[in-house]
């Protein structure tokens, strides 16, 4: 799982959840893997991004390498910036690990990268 | 048919779930290839689009592209396993309840899988999902099998592939046995593959290849469908205040339908 699928992550569909967002991380085994520079596709995918949620998601494990929570203005002519959040967003892989639901605690188990998040049929409204 | 709801989730727990589960390495084997109009639909995606696959499968639409960012899901966790090990990013839910944030995606798209939920209700509730996650002027491309698998004298690749059907196979007739889902006390008809519809939902089997025989695996699944009459698919979308449908069509025995997420 990428910060970036993690982003757009919620809990809502549990029974008695208002928010459900975002998802705490607990990450045990990262890995990072290279991918090309797109700068095109990070410049338009920023605006899109909880910002907040995508910094304390990468503090949370363990990964900020010195970007402010306060996204910064002129951040489209900055290359070394935008790689920055190339490298976050898109090269860190959670392979295993948990989300949890910030209002119940509800654990969502993450095995060889993919987060499972299917409820029982006793979860949903 | 009619089920409540507690029926309609075991139905398609055992006869739509677990046979995906245990079908997936030789489902995915026989599904390689894109439909050119869904491809056509997501060529629409501009760059730093977020494109969603409900019900994703092996991942065949995804391309390897890095102008996009190309996410599926899947009930699946086998289907799923496939997906990541073509290194596409994936996880697992029930397309009943998306655990995405509302007004994200930029496209989406969801083949063959709406025909797998066993109520109307449920159906609704599926495109409201996709319809809830779409960004304001995002768009959804649905397929989900007709009823109708002959239309202006064509006859649908599912019937084309038969080797019983010669080209006058519009009334061939659909061989009925009846089977009963014991765990909810339905009986649902099974139908005779690469022949006509006469039922809105019926069981169709699907046998594992012989390879997998020795292995004791040569078990014939039944997976439950609810195949879609004309204007079914259509009309279920205009429930939605805030969807608009752009487009509705036949396409391989299927009816298609694009929608967007309108302002309100
Ligand atoms: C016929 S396959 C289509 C796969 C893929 N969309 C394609 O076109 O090749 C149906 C898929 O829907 C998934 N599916 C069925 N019911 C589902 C549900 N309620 N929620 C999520 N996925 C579901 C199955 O696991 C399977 O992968």
């Amino acid at each position: 799982m990428k910060l970036l699928t993690h982003n757009l992550l919620s809990s809502k569909s549990l029974k008695g959840v208002k928010v459900g967002y975002p998802l705490r991380i607990v990450a045990k085994d990262v890995k990072i893997n290279e991918s090309k520079f797109n700068k095109e596709f990070v410049k338009k995918i920023i605006p899109k991004l909880d910002w907040q949620v995508f910094i304390n998601a990468a503090v949370q494990i363990g990964h900020n390498n010195d970007l402010s929570d306060e996204l910064i203005d002129d951040y489209e002519n900055n290359d070394e910036f935008l790689k920055k959040v190339h490298h976050l967003l898109v090269e860190i892989e959670i392979i295993n690990g948990e989300l949890i639901c910030p209002e119940t605690d509800r654990v969502f188990p993450i095995s060889d990268g993919i987060p499972n998040l299917l409820l029982n049929v006793n979860e949903v409204p | 048919m009619s089920l409540n709801e507690k029926n309609a989730s075991e139905l398609e727990f055992q006869h739509v779930h677990d046979v995906y589960e245990n079908i997936a390495s030789h489902f995915s084997e026989t599904r390689q290839k894109p439909w050119p109009n869904v491809v056509k639909f997501l060529s629409k995606s501009k760059p730093g689009a977020i494109v969603l696959d409900v019900g994703c499968g092996n991942a065949k639409y995804f391309t390897n592209t890095s102008d996009i960012f190309q996410l599926g899901c899947d009930r699946s966790t086998q289907l799923a396993q496939i997906c990541k090990n073509r290194n596409h990013q994936v996880f697992n839910c029930d397309c009943l309840q998306l655990p995405i944030r509302s007004n994200c995606v930029d496209l989406c798209i969801s083949i063959a899988v709406l025909h797998h939920l066993a109520t109307s209700d449920r159906r609704l509730k599926a495109l409201r999902e996709i319809n809830r996650v779409l960004a304001v002027g995002g768009q959804a491309l649905v397929y989900v099998w007709a009823k109708e698998q002959c239309r202006n004298h064509n006859l649908s690749t599912y019937l084309k592939q038969s080797k019983i059907n010669k080209p006058k196979a519009e009334s061939t007739p659909e061989l009925t046995k009846e089977f009963c889902v014991e765990s909810i006390d339905v009986n649902l008809p099974i139908h005779t593959n690469r022949s006509n519809f006469i039922h809105n939902d019926l069981l169709v089997p699907w046998k594992l290849n012989q390879k997998k025989k020795q292995e004791n695996e040569s078990k014939t699944h039944l997976r439950y469908y609810h195949v879609f009459e004309e204007f079914e698919l259509k009309l279920l979308c205009e429930q939605i205040y805030d969807c608009k449908v752009i487009d509705y069509y036949y396409d391989q025995g299927n009816w298609c339908v694009i929608f967007e997420k309108i302002a309100i």
